[in-house]
Formats: C-alpha cells, structure tokens, sequence
C-alpha cells in the first residue's frame, strides 16, 4: 500500500496542492484530427461489412457438413451400384487419425538415426527404472514427491495455504482502509533537516553549515562552552577530593589487615555480583561448566513443552 | 543519488556533509512514517527519527556494505524504536513481556495528527491489540510493501517465523473487526 504522503508541498490534511491539478499528459502532435479520420473509417468499414455479407457461411454449415458428405457418398455408390458403407464415427475421428498418421510416417523415417543397438538395451533401461521407482516407493516421505520427480520440503502445503490466507486477508483489508490515516504539520520535513544538523554540528563541530548566520552560531557556542568549563572544574575538585578519601581509607584499612583471606569467605552472592558486573560475554562457556545440574535433569530448557515453545516465538520473535 | 555514492562521499571529510544531505533527502521520510507507525505521537516520532539520523551520521563510517544502505537504516531505525517503546512502558509501569500495544492507545485517542477516517482509526486500534514486533513485522509488510527477505534481514528473525507472525497479525485484526462492527 502507498503511503499517504500529504506533507508535501506544505500541503496538510486531505487536500491536493495546486501543482498536482496540472495535467501532465502528453499526446503526439494531431492526435484528435486523426482520431476523427480513424473513427469515420471504421465505421464505414463495419457497416458495409453488414450489407455485402463478407465472408460468411449458413448458419450450422460446419455440422450438417458431415451428413451431407454421407448422403452425397450413399447417393454415389447408388448411382454405381456400389454399396459404400463407413464405419461409425468415422468423420468425427478421421481429424485425429490424420495427424496420428503423420506422426507415424514421421517416424518411419527416423529410425536409420537410432544407435544400433538401441532396442536391445531399450529394455534393460525400462527394467532399470521399474526397480527405480520400487525403491523410491519404498523410501520414508521426508519430502513429498509427485510423479515428475519433483520435491518439496516438508509441510510446505501447509505453510503456503496460511500465506495465501493471510494475502487474502491482507487484501479484503486494503480494499476496506486505504490509509494509515497519519499526517504531519506542514513544512516538518524542512524543520527536521535543520534540526538534526544542528545537534549533529554540536557533536562534531563541523563547520556551521546551517542557514543561521555565522555570529549567532558562534555565539550559541560560546555560551554554552563557559557552562561546560563550570561544570568540568566542579567535576574535577570532586572528584578529586574523592579519590583523597578513598586513598586515606585504603591506607588505614591495610594497617589493621593482618590475617589471610581465601575466596571461600567471600559470600558467594558478592562473587556473583562481581562477576556479572565485570564479565565478558564469551566468559558464559566456563560458567555453564560451573552451573550445578541435578544429574536426573537432561539439560536447561527440556521442561519446556514444544507447542508452548512455538507459541511464544510465534508471538514475541 | 546512488547510495554507494552516497557511501563514497562520507568517507571524505569535504563531501560528508553533502552525502548526508542527500541521504536525508532520500530516506528521511521512509524512515519517518516506520518510526510513526510504531511510535503513532508525531511527536515522539520527531524524537525518535532525529536520534537515529544522528546515530546514522556517527556510524555511517563503520558501516561494511554487507547489506543495502536502508536495510542497515531500517535496522537503526526499528531497534531505536523498540528502545523507545519499551522506555516507555517502563515510565507507565508496564511489563516488558506485555502482549499488546494497548499503552499507545492514548497516544492515538489524543488524534494529533491523524486524518483518518473510522476504518482507518479501527485498523490502528486493532494493531494496537498486537505485541510490538509483531505490529512492526505487520506495518513493513502491509504498509511498507517490504518482502520478507527483506524484513528478515532488518529485524534478523527467519523468514519461516516473519510468515507466521504475519498470518496470525492478520487473523488477529480480522477477528478484531469481525468483534468490533
């Protein structure tokens, strides 16, 4: 479905913008001189084609053919004396066998072309591909197979038929809603260009290229650098002074820290804590070694049941 | 202009800015009426389209060319939106792992913006019955006409599991309409 782009042209709601009322067609030069000429001609053309007749036949002249030839024949032979019979349905079939007999005689003069020993092998061959088609038989389906040899995967039907339903549903659906309904303010799109260069030149500080004279520019940005040189040298004595409390605190911790430590007397939720703060995702291979699994369990995610698996992909990817 | 240009023309300083004009110029509002459809507050979507566009100006340089240019755009631009639109359920206290879009509802009932008439306000409120992916999987098949491929290569998810999420959307709002006369 198209989009209902109505922003352009400053153009809001549902109203065209004057510029798309022009006709853009074009035509080659005299079009409606000749188109007169033409209409005119052919008009003679039928009418005339009404009173001389043409080339047409009595009506049913095709079926009575058929009869007629008969009786044409019954009266001939009887004029002879001869008694000329044709078989049932004769000159119904007589088309067919016409062709087959073409065919045959075609045939006929192909064979100096056939290898010499053609026909003796012809029969293994056929042999060849019953046993073929036994063992094909016999084969489990994972694919189904029509008689050409053709596959497809499995439960492809299936599949399909959802596709071919939802395109119907898609489709009786566009026919009731052409749109999605949603507009914009007018001259958005030129806005937003300007807006995003201007962020983009804050982070980059990219020669201004933005309509705005070059003074304002600059002055937007001197503002805003004095802020930020404020804002740096608090963040600095802070952190600063930080450091010095943290360094003091160390320092009369490691005095009064005589006895040994071991990695059992650290609470395993504090090991926890830290790992997952300070891990790296190819890091999960050697703690699922380490993750405790009751020996009856056969393995993460086994409990789950697969109709309810495939309904929760179904439904959130 | 050809995005390979496009491309081309970022990776030098000189041009970078007049590659990025022309790639505002080619898909700004594609990437607009994705987001919105998400989104439904032109607002939030204004928000939304100028944080990808500068994420696209700061990336553009990595890109690899391992896929089309609007494959990688519309990528951005779809996890910018679910980012988006899971912060937003979080500031309203709403489960992550909630089926449906039903937080937006105000949003469209608010009508900034939006032209439509009964037909169309329904079908957004049916789609609004949908988990957010699955609405997104919907809009770029129905809305934006995308192949699933295609879909496939922006969201990363089979083209076997697009389908189905696709036909069930669509069963969805048929019974949604059928349940709504």
């Amino acid at each position: 479905m198209k989009e209902n782009n109505t922003y352009r042209n400053h153009a809001g709601g549902s109203e065209l913008p004057q510029s798309l009322r022009v006709n853009p067609f074009t035509l080659p030069d005299n079009y409606f001189e000749e188109l007169e000429k033409k209409t005119l001609w052919a008009i003679q053309f039928s009418s005339k084609e009404d009173e001389t007749g043409g080339f047409i036949v009595p009506s049913d002249f095709f079926k009575e053919q058929a009869e007629q030839i008969k009786k044409q024949v019954a009266i001939d032979a009887g004029s002879k004396g001869i008694n000329f019979t044709v078989p049932e349905g004769y000159f119904s079939n007589s088309a067919d066998q016409l062709i087959a007999q073409t065919k045959l005689d075609r045939v006929g003069t192909l064979t100096p072309d056939l290898p010499s020993d053609y026909f003796d092998k012809l029969s293994a061959r056929i042999i060849d591909r019953v046993e073929k088609e036994k063992s094909v038989s016999v084969l489990p389906h994972s694919t189904s197979r029509n008689e050409d040899g053709f596959t497809v995967p499995s439960g492809y039907f299936d599949a399909t038929m959802d596709e071919i339903l939802s395109t119907i549903g898609s489709e009786d659906l566009k026919a009731k809603v052409g749109a999605d309904g949603f507009v914009v303010p007018e001259a958005y799109f030129q806005s937003l260009n300007r807006d995003i260069f201007e962020h983009v030149l804050e982070e980059d500080k990219v020669i201004p290229f933005s309509p705005e004279p070059l003074q304002a520019v600059r002055r937007k940005k001197q503002d805003k650098t004095k802020i930020f040189t404020w804002l740096g040298s608090s963040a600095a004595a802070c952190a600063a002074i930080f450091i010095g409390i943290n360094f003091y605190q160390q320092e009369a911790s490691q005095r009064h820290f005589n006895e040994t430590m071991t990695l059992q007397d650290i609470p395993e939720e504090e090991i926890i804590n830290y790992l997952s703060s300070n891990s790296d995702p190819s890091d999960l291979d050697y703690y699922v070694e380490y993750i405790y699994q009751p020996e009856e369990s056969k393995g993460i995610g086994s409990g789950i049941d697969a109709e309810d698996l495939e309904e929760y992909l179904n439904y959130t990817l | 202009m050809e995005d390979s240009l496009i491309i081309a023309k970022f990776a030098t300083e000189e041009t970078r800015e007049e590659a990025f004009r022309e790639l505002l110029k080619k898909y700004q509002q594609k990437i607009y009426w994705h987001v919105r459809r998400m989104v439904i507050s032109h607002d939030d979507a204004d928000d939304v389209v100028q944080d990808i566009f500068i994420k696209v100006w700061r990336n553009l340089h990595k890109f690899r060319e391992d896929s089309q240019l609007y494959t990688w755009l519309y990528r951005i631009a779809t996890n910018e939106c679910i980012t988006f639109l899971n912060k937003k359920k979080q500031k309203q206290n709403i489960s992550l792992d909630d089926e449906n879009s039903a937080y937006l509802s105000d949003s469209l009932a608010d009508g900034a913006y939006f032209s439509g008439d009964k037909a169309q306000m329904k079908l957004q409120q049916a789609l609004l019955t949908l988990p957010d992916k699955q609405r997104l999987v919907f809009n770029m098949k129905y809305f934006e006409d995308l192949k699933y491929d295609e879909i496939s290569d922006i969201v990363g998810t089979s083209v076997g599991a697009l389908k189905a999420s696709y036909h069930l959307a669509v069963k969805k709002i048929e019974k949604f309409f059928a349940t709504n006369d």
